[in-house]
């Protein structure tokens, strides 16, 4: 624990059979620079700011991979090893993390800063400190005092602890942040570890840890063709209650969580709501790493038969959607990136060579790389390829070809006009009357919008009210069921209820939203297809504008929120026990209840309607861009006769390049009309 | 309720019967904890066979009583009443199957039944039924994983239990041999007393596997490191302890000339003698002809020969400072442990069990 990492500069050797699908990304990327390094040898300065600005979103590219679980699952080895650097997250056979711990492998990364310790906000702390945050405030309002007073003295230990090792002036830190240009285990402690009360230097670890609230490594992995942000957090179901909430803020950003289950026991109750929670979010960026399978004492069958089960539990919970149950052992994989197999205690060795013998057959060798394949590191690295280039990655390279498309097109037709100026005038559209029809377009896409904006949120309000009355009523007949056979009614009462139920209707408003953008965005390039071709004639045909995507809109955090009900059963006990009638349950009961769910609904609403705030400023941007580039060729400023020809090869070559643009485009992407035709059916 | 526990209490014979009956059953040390914690492994540790079997997922059994005897296995229905198992065994059990109750010669089963609690915290079943039995139980033992020890879950469904469960409960800290040596073991250990302040009568690590294989190489050494000596010591005597308060409570019942009226019950029982679980125990039929005095007079005598023994056992061999004063005679351990090595077919050692016992007490008197 204590010995120094240097593995900043060190490179491993981490092999590359599971980076497949990220090569395939890469290549994707890479491809899509090269047009944009061809439209800036064809557009010189002119679109200088634009290009650059495509550039560095596709530079930006970075997925967030969080990694979630109970504590000791084995999250941060799983980090270390994915990221190939064994032991450079420091873990211990307590819980240990006690930070969101964020590992940047290659990208952009701020001069000379490798590593970065943000402290919480003076308000944020205070929230903490004064009510014991949302747990608190759940406590305090459902007045169960036992959990209240644990919350308080938590929180007060914690105080006193960080006073004792920062002095008292230690609230001068909150909101700061402390960069370095290095890091090691030592540093890392300091400000990550929760450390241990009773152990010499107990002082220096930790030292920051609990007023720290983000804490972020830059490291260089060649063998990711990517740059990849891995994401460590506090494990869930800890005894010091605080931690818990720290761990669920972080999903929102996720571009996919990985959930760490142990073999030893594979899915518990606590596991399970988790992976509701994040299902509630989107279970298609969800992938379930079953760690330890050393610790199993016959892995090459065991496996089978958790494999089985699992899939039956979520099955059975209509999880089926989880595609991705991957089995593996981060301490061989850390084995294997450091060589030293005969560093592993003997039956994690012995389980190794089991499984390595089940996968190939006797005289498969049991080495760093048969080691590789089985802690199955590379089946995660492949998972989490297919992930993102189905999300984040297929987003931003659509958002970039569809604006360089229309870039290259407008250029196109801009050259086009003035060649035509020059050599033929001919009669057509007039400054004045394209600013007429573009005017008519805005009034009409901004109609069209805000009259389907409108109904979305008038359907999402219906059903909402409908779902929030079946929830309250659902839930005070499990209590008064409950109360009246004397028991703890947690089996009855299900929160996933309402969680789902609005995650289905949060997912049509989603789809309702981009129907309606690609609908107003249809409607609005074809318009603007018809000017060009009024403003250019024929030869504009087989040049078409693409509107905007519709924008992403990831689902509210506070599906996933812990409610007052996911309490466990001693909340319930002490409710049930202070209330003599069950009409007098349910007159506190509803009024809390009513509070916690409107939290929720309200929360979801403000989403759905800033999405569509969004999409209706991005189809705006998108007719002022397109306005401007139609009135810069109704301009129609003639050029020199000299430079004609030169003018001509410049359009057949936009007209040449914006086709492979397209090309790959139309390979990437189904083909919107389908779901436009729904849309047009609906309203 | 502060219990007063001088005054001699008077009450009707139909009451004292039913005190004394209860008074003289054996205690019931449940085993529970979350699944695949290592119930299992324990208890087959504890009775030295392979009678269940472990499994890596959930299972899907009612909790299974151990009693000593070698009657036929049995199931309770939801009203208490007893039938024999079904032809498909386990799995062929009717949904409201309350209990299993199963006979072996064990020797820690003349002590105590033992409750085999199914696993709690499973994703497709309630934890409903293992509550009421661990409620149901004098005695708990907790089993949380080592390398996984003591989650939220595990302390809120502990915390919520009554005061005398954790007052005798015994956390085990099962799979001990997974963590990677005596420094992580006594950091987790730590880590437990911290947290579990006030939930428990006492902390232990234990590895099943290296008992295992201690009994089979005869390693005293090995077998003290593995904690299964200490888990037993300290069951023992807790047993005995139990039985000692409740006959020690029953004495100050008194017969009395009351109104034999069975609507009249003890005014105040001992809350020893509560009984929220089940209670099927064999001697409420198989002793109702013997009489109520004759039934308690074997109890006392049972008892004293008990104390007896443990005062002379006391004498010979210096008695282990962590549970001094119940400290249970010591041939009675070395006694299980003959048993499971009587119940291993090819247990290597069998011949030279004398050796194996002054070993064995020589390792312990250190």
């Amino acid at each position: 624990m204590s010995q120094a990492v240097e593995a900043t500069e060190k490179h491993s050797a981490m092999p590359s059979f599971g980076l497949r699908r990220m090569t395939a990304i890469q290549a994707e990327l890479d491809a899509l620079n090269a047009r944009l390094g061809e439209a800036e040898a064809l557009l010189g300065t002119d679109a200088a700011k634009p290009l650059l600005s495509l550039r560095k979103t596709l530079d930006s590219l970075c997925p967030q991979i969080t990694f979630v679980g109970q504590v000791k699952a084995g999250k941060t080895a799983l980090v270390n090893a994915l990221s190939g650097r064994p032991g450079l997250l420091p873990s211990d056979v307590n819980p240990w993390t006690s930070v969101v711990t964020s590992i940047q492998v290659n990208g952009q990364r701020p001069r000379n800063v490798r590593s970065e310790f943000t402290f919480f906000q003076r308000d944020e702390w205070e929230d903490l400190v004064k009510e014991g945050g949302r747990l608190g405030e759940m406590a305090r309002r459902a007045g169960a005092h036992d959990e209240l007073a644990e919350i308080r003295r938590q929180v007060n230990a914690m105080c006193e602890k960080s006073r004792a090792r920062l002095g008292r002036n230690f609230e001068l830190l909150l909101g700061q942040r402390h960069k370095y240009d290095h890091f090691d285990t030592a540093l890392i402690e300091r400000y990550v570890c929760l450390g241990d009360p009773e152990e010499d230097g107990a002082d220096r670890q930790g030292r920051f840890a609990d007023i720290t609230r983000l804490a972020k490594l830059y490291i260089d992995e060649p063998a990711y063709p990517l740059p990849l942000l891995f994401q460590d957090t506090p494990g869930v179901n800890d005894p010091f209650l605080m931690r818990e909430q720290i761990t669920l803020k972080s999903v929102r950003g996720a571009s996919l969580c990985v959930v760490v289950l142990s073999a030893a026991q594979a899915l518990n109750a606590v596991d399970l709501a988790l992976v509701q929670l994040l299902s509630s979010m989107e279970n298609r960026r969800v992938i379930i790493f079953v760690n330890r399978i050393d610790e199993l004492d016959r892995p090459e069958t065991q496996v089978a038969e958790i494999r089985r089960s699992l899939t039956r539990t979520f099955d059975s919970q209509s999880l089926g959607g989880i595609g991705h149950i991957i089995f593996g052992c981060a301490r061989w994989a850390e084995a294997a990136l450091t060589g030293g197999l005969e560093q592993l205690r003997p039956d994690s060795r012995a389980s190794l060579v089991r499984v390595v013998e089940a996968v190939g057959n006797a005289d498969t060798p049991v080495n760093a790389q048969t080691a590789w394949i089985a802690s199955g590191l590379p089946a995660l690295q492949e998972a989490i390829g297919t992930i993102v280039e189905q999300t984040s990655a297929r987003r931003v390279v659509e958002h970039v070809r569809r604006k360089l498309g229309n870039l290259v097109m407008g250029a196109a037709n801009q050259a086009l006009a003035r060649c035509e100026a020059g050599e033929a005038p001919r009669s057509r559209l007039s400054p004045d009357e394209l600013e007429a029809r573009l005017h008519g377009l805005r009034l009409d896409t901004e109609t069209q919008l805000a009259g389907a904006s409108g109904d979305i949120l008038a359907r999402f309000d219906a059903d909402i009210a409908d779902i929030t009355a079946a929830f309250i009523d659902q839930s005070l007949l499990a209590l008064t069921d409950a109360f009246a056979q004397g028991v703890a009614g947690r089996e009855k009462l299900d929160p996933m209820f309402l969680r789902t139920r609005t995650r289905v209707i949060y997912a049509r408003a989603v789809r309702d939203a981009r129907v309606m953008n690609d609908a107003a965005g249809q409607s609005a390039s074809d318009a603007l297809n018809a000017i060009y071709g009024a403003l250019i004639g024929e030869d504009a045909g087989n040049l078409t504008v693409e509107p905007p995507q519709a924008p992403h809109m990831p689902p509210p955090v506070s599906l996933g929120r812990t409610i007052l009900i996911d309490m466990q059963t001693p909340w319930w006990k002490s409710w049930l026990g202070r209330h003599r009638t069950p009409e007098a349950l349910e007159q506190t009961y509803r009024p809390l209840i009513e509070i916690e769910v409107k939290g929720i609904t309200e929360d979801v609403r403000a989403c759905i309607e800033t999405a569509l705030e969004e999409t209706t400023a991005a189809m705006a941007l998108f007719l002022e861009e397109q306005g401007q580039i139609a009135a810069a060729i109704a301009e129609r400023n003639a050029i020199q006769t000299a430079s004609l020809a030169e003018t001509r090869r410049l359009v057949a070559a936009l007209r040449q390049l914006h086709g492979r643009i397209r090309g790959e485009s139309d390979k990437a992407l189904p083909p919107a009309g389908a779901k436009v035709m729904e849309f047009r059916n609906a309203v | 309720m502060p219990y007063d526990t001088d005054r001699a209490r008077p009450v009707s014979q139909f009451a004292y019967d039913r005190l004394a009956r209860q008074a003289s059953t054996k205690p019931r040390i449940a085993i529970a904890g979350e699944f695949s914690a290592g119930k299992s492994t324990l208890l087959n540790l504890l009775i030295g066979s392979d009678l269940l079997t472990m499994q890596v997922t959930a299972t899907d059994a009612p909790p299974i009583r151990l009693c000593h005897g070698a009657d036929p296995a049995q199931w309770i229905g939801p009203r208490g009443h007893r039938q024999p198992m079904p032809e498909g065994g386990i799995d062929a059990l009717p949904e409201h199957c309350r209990e299993v109750q199963l006979f072996y010669e064990a020797d820690i089963l003349r002590g105590a039944d033992i409750i085999d609690l199914p696993g709690l915290a499973d994703p497709n079943r309630s934890d409903a039924g293992a509550h009421s039995a661990l409620l149901g139980a004098h005695m708990a033992i907790w089993c949380t994983p080592a390398t996984q020890a003591w989650r939220q879950s595990e302390r809120s469904l502990w915390a919520a239990l009554p005061d005398r469960l954790h007052r005798t409960g015994l956390l085990v800290v099962t799979r001990a041999d997974k963590l990677d040596s005596d420094h992580e073991r006594e950091r987790v250990l730590r880590r437990l007393r911290r947290e579990t302040e006030g939930l428990f009568s006492h902390i232990l690590m234990l590895s099943a596997t290296r008992g295992i294989e201690a009994l089979q190489t005869r390693d005293t050494a090995l077998w003290a490191t593995s904690g299964c000596g200490e888990l037993i010591r300290q069951i023992t005597a807790r047993t005995s302890a139990l039985r000692k308060a409740r006959l020690a409570l029953l004495e100050r019942y008194k017969v009395a000339e009351i109104a034999a009226d069975p609507e009249d019950q003890v005014p105040d029982p001992a809350p020893e003698f509560e009984d929220e679980g089940v209670d099927v125990a064999p001697a409420a039929e198989s002793t109702a002809g013997v009489g109520i005095l004759e039934l308690l007079r074997q109890a006392r005598e049972a008892h004293a020969r008990k104390e007896a023994e443990a005062t002379q056992a006391q004498r010979e061999v210096a008695p282990a400072p962590t549970v001094a004063e119940t400290e249970p005679p010591i041939p009675r351990e070395v006694e299980i442990w003959r048993n499971i090595a009587a119940q291993q077919p090819d247990f290597p050692g069998k011949m030279e069990i004398s050796t194996m016992i002054e070993h064995y007490l020589v390792a312990i008197s250190r």
